[in-house]
């Protein structure tokens, strides 16, 4: 068990069109001195930017709210340890065989505060509980393993015990998987293996930045046809308790809602405030700073970025999806699916845990396979069922979803 | 800063603690970006603070602060306590260590740090521009220092200093032709100071991945399904690092969650396989000494295919009954240490690479750079990315083919290593790192060429 106090300041300056930046984990004023001279020094190196036109304007009323919760912000390490135990009891309450191999449980409070030579300012509270899993289940010299994680903003939207239930019960699921057949398939994705796949497809082509900067396959689509009717995907920067939800971003512009694919189209992309006015636009509200050695909100300048994530719900729940198919492979966990190539459309990942299906039922658990599939031409007519039941994992909200022409590569 | 780590030590040891050791860390970072021409941004980072790690009574607690002053580390200190106290964890001891005072640091001619940030930009638009090209829309290329301090004192008389410096650069090319777009990158990083930049020929190396990106582009991906194949040094490494790495540190083998549990002395890959991590290998990451004090010996983990120890920290070697190895590193003062690797790689054989290609007939070379990796240790199911590789037709390389997913069983595609290459390369990177736990670790990796008798690979139906 660990307790961490972060703190930590990025600057950013501009001189004569010169933007230096620098960052430091002390409120001392002496290090702070020092941080803005390296950032001054820094820019002097640099090309003045001919497009830059300011840092933003105090804009519009925000109307996002972060969630603060103080049940997580008063959490103590006895309670903490509590919960950690009755993880590890419960797991074995459900089946004997199987045991937590590691999780991990945090707890977090951020205080945030931006500002600058225009005027803006803004502070947030917010906070997060995050949990996750690893079950591992043994019986007569077979293995099964089964991971669940969740990120909340209230305590009580996140539910322990429950999840590590769930992994108990996949993870004895597991102990008789083995690849599926070799063939052309459809897929049936989970709500969070989906959430994944969104991820790796929309985060870093969806942004202003590399739209302009020719890194993004989206570029000069804006008002054509790019899916089919019910993929609705949108950034929402005001979800209600969304993890990524705050007043204002990450350069004091208020967040808001931007749909980005709506009725097949492509309607935009998300702008912070330079990327918007090289287009002559307004900001959308998606400035985000993270990354840095240590990802931190403060140590790297702001970039456009995804806040919430949101791919709207389907009509079908998972059981009809279920029932309704007649061969296919639900998939409910993947790795490496960040391998896949956002540029190219190339969608590839493993499958670590999942089930074969055929005539509606599920017929036997699977693992240890590849899957491979164009996402352009799946999400344009490949998707079959999208599912009603959405669910997050970390800022990205998404629904199961069926689509056809997968390729798995099992035995 | 001695006296605060004592302070923080003396302030642990009155309200219980058995065991307390107190982590000074001073860490900066520079990342320059130049795209199409243009530099994006030159932007540092420096982080500093103390961490305090304490047992008491078998449980072990741990804090941090950023704020360097008397009341800070007295504060971590005590909720370090108070945190080992309430958590009840049966951790238990540590195994024994023979505290250790030193000093270490990488040998370095320019610091960095105090390098003109014109110099780095000089370099950077140069590589930048030699890296033009028809068909490649965007071209990145970056930057990186890091330099990192740490101070580890102990209430076993433990105080180890380590000095590293690392620099490095990364380039990607997009290429795009009738309609189809494709990615390439590679990265070259080194434990160094800036002479090491200035040496290197960047502009050539920016040149081959617009070359090779655009040759990509045109090539198709190979069909999916099993192949024979040849894996280059990068892929030999990630798959060390990632298939077999993993699955051995201490931490994930006593709670069962890796495939090698229970396997110590047993056959676990092809007996061509002898696997070291090595702290101070030639090319890696500089880790002479870890985050509990410990001195870092290169560590036999594979020896001829049979499993010979599992990495370990202090707690984990205790508990599984093995040499502590010296692998208890902290991603830096906020985080306690665990289990990590530090440069993991296979050893040399004696078969040459064009023999390698006669052998596999038909199958892959898989040489590509970059991608990455992820593996599920509990499973024991391995997948990386491999940039654009090679067709071997009739023993010979043939057409290229676009970046693909490489995945398997980690146990039996070891056992599927036949033949090993005769020259060794360990890589690391300033940019990024290993993530466990919620921690990064710079770590380095590698081996020779390998030539595997079965491989699944991605790509197409």
């Amino acid at each position: 068990m660990s307790y961490t106090d972060s703190v930590g300041v990025g600057i950013r300056t501009v001189r004569s069109k010169k933007i230096g930046f620098a960052s430091v984990t002390s409120l001392d004023a002496g290090e702070l001195k020092e941080a803005v001279s390296r950032a001054l020094a820094a820019a002097k190196s640099l090309p003045a930017k001919s497009e830059w036109k300011g840092l933003a304007e105090p804009q519009g009323r925000p109307s996002a709210q972060g969630t603060f919760d103080s049940k997580i912000a008063t959490m103590t390490p006895t309670a903490m340890a509590e919960t950690v135990l009755s993880v590890i009891d419960a797991v074995v309450e459900v089946d004997s065989r199987a045991g937590v191999a590691r999780g991990s449980l945090s707890y977090g409070v951020e205080e945030t505060a931006i500002a600058n030579s225009h005027g803006i300012g803004g502070t947030s509270r917010t906070t997060a509980v995050s949990f996750d899993v690893n079950v591992s289940a043994e019986d007569s010299g077979k293995k099964g393993t089964a991971w669940e994680w969740d990120s909340q903003t209230r305590l009580s939207k996140a539910d322990p015990l429950g999840s590590a239930k769930k992994a108990a019960t996949e993870a004895v699921n597991m102990l008789n998987a083995a690849p599926p057949p070799t063939g052309e398939t459809s897929v049936i994705f989970s709500d969070r293996t989906m959430a994944h796949v969104l991820g790796v497809m929309f985060s870093d082509t969806v942004t202003a930045d590399s739209v302009q900067q020719g890194r993004s396959p989206w570029a000069g689509k804006v008002g054509t046809t790019v899916a089919q009717e019910g993929f609705r995907l949108k950034d929402d920067g005001r979800l209600k308790d969304g993890l990524a939800t705050r007043q204002l971003d990450a350069e004091g512009v208020p967040q808001r809602t931007t749909p980005i694919i709506a009725e097949g189209e492509l309607r935009g992309f998300l702008y912070d405030d330079f990327y918007a006015k090289k287009e002559g636009r307004s900001s959308t509200g998606n400035a985000r700073r993270y990354g840095g050695l240590v990802p931190k909100p403060f140590a790297r300048p702001p970039k456009p970025r995804t806040t919430n994530l949101v791919l709207e719900k389907g009509d079908a729940t998972l059981d009809e999806m279920l029932r309704e198919t007649r061969n296919g492979v639900y998939v409910t966990s993947t790795i490496g699916e960040w391998l896949s190539n956002p540029i190219s459309g190339q969608l590839n990942a493993t499958i670590s845990s999942g089930y074969l299906v055929k005539n509606g039922s599920i017929v036997r658990p699977i693992k240890r396979a590849t899957l491979q599939a164009d996402f352009f031409s799946m999400i344009n007519g490949g998707i079959e069922l999208l599912g009603s039941e959405q669910r997050n994992s970390g800022s990205i909200y998404a629904v199961p979803v069926r689509a056809k022409g997968v390729t798995i590569s099992g035995e | 800063m001695e006296d605060l780590l004592k302070h923080a030590m003396t302030r642990a040891s009155r309200l219980g603690a058995d065991y307390a050791d107190a982590r000074y860390g001073e860490t900066s970072l520079i990342v320059v970006t130049c795209e199409n021409d243009e530099i994006k941004s030159f932007e540092q980072e420096r982080l500093l603070g103390i961490g305090v790690r304490v047992r008491v009574r078998g449980s072990v607690g741990f804090a941090s602060t950023s704020e360097l002053s008397r009341p800070a580390v007295a504060a971590a200190a005590d909720n370090a306590v108070a945190i080992a106290k309430a958590s009840r964890a049966k951790s238990g001891g540590f195994s024994r260590s023979k505290p250790i005072r030193a000093k270490a640091q990488v040998q370095v001619r320019e610091d960095p740090l105090r390098v003109s940030p014109e110099d780095y930009t000089a370099v950077l638009l140069e590589a930048n521009k030699a890296a033009r090209n028809e068909r490649v829309k965007n071209r990145s290329t970056n930057l990186g220092a890091y330099s990192d301090t740490r101070h580890f004192v102990s209430t076993e008389g433990g105080d180890v200093r380590v000095r590293r410096t690392m620099v490095g650069l990364s380039h990607a090319s997009v290429a795009a032709y009738s309609g189809v777009m494709e990615t390439v990158h590679d990265t070259e990083s080194l434990c160094a100071g800036f002479e090491f930049i200035r040496k290197r020929d960047w502009n050539s190396f920016a040149e081959k991945v617009s070359a090779t990106a655009v040759k990509a582009v045109e090539s198709k991906p190979p069909k999916a399904g099993t192949y024979h194949v040849v894996a280059g040094p990068r892929l030999v490494g990630l798959f060390m690092h990632e298939a077999l790495g993993h699955a051995s540190e201490g931490d994930l083998v006593s709670s069962g969650a890796s495939v090698l549990k229970g396997r110590l002395g047993k056959k676990i890959g092809s007996g061509l396989t002898t696997i070291i991590d090595d702290g101070s290998a030639a090319g890696g990451f500089y880790v002479p000494y870890d985050d509990e004090g410990t001195k870092k010996t290169p560590t036999t983990v594979v020896r001829e295919g049979v499993l010979a120890t599992y990495l370990s920290s202090r707690q984990t070697a205790e508990e599984l009954g093995v040499k502590p190895s010296g692998n208890g590193r902290a991603q830096d003062f906020e985080n306690f240490p665990i289990v990590r690797m530090t440069n993991i790689f296979l050893k040399p054989g004696d078969t040459g690479v064009g023999e390698m290609v006669k052998e596999v007939g038909d199958g892959l070379y898989l040489s590509g750079m970059g991608g990455g990796g992820q593996v599920d240790v509990g499973g024991g199911t391995f997948s990386f990315g491999v940039g654009p590789s090679y067709m071997i037709r009739k023993g010979e390389v043939a057409e290229m083919v676009r970046g693909t997913v490489v995945s398997g069983s980690v146990l039996e595609t070891l056992g599927a290593i036949a033949s090993v290459g005769k020259e060794v390369k360990v890589m690391t990177s300033v940019f990024g790192g290993c993530g466990k736990d919620g921690q990064q670790a710079k770590v380095g990796l590698g081996g020779p060429d390998v030539r595997i008798k079965r491989l699944q690979v991605g790509g197409t139906a």
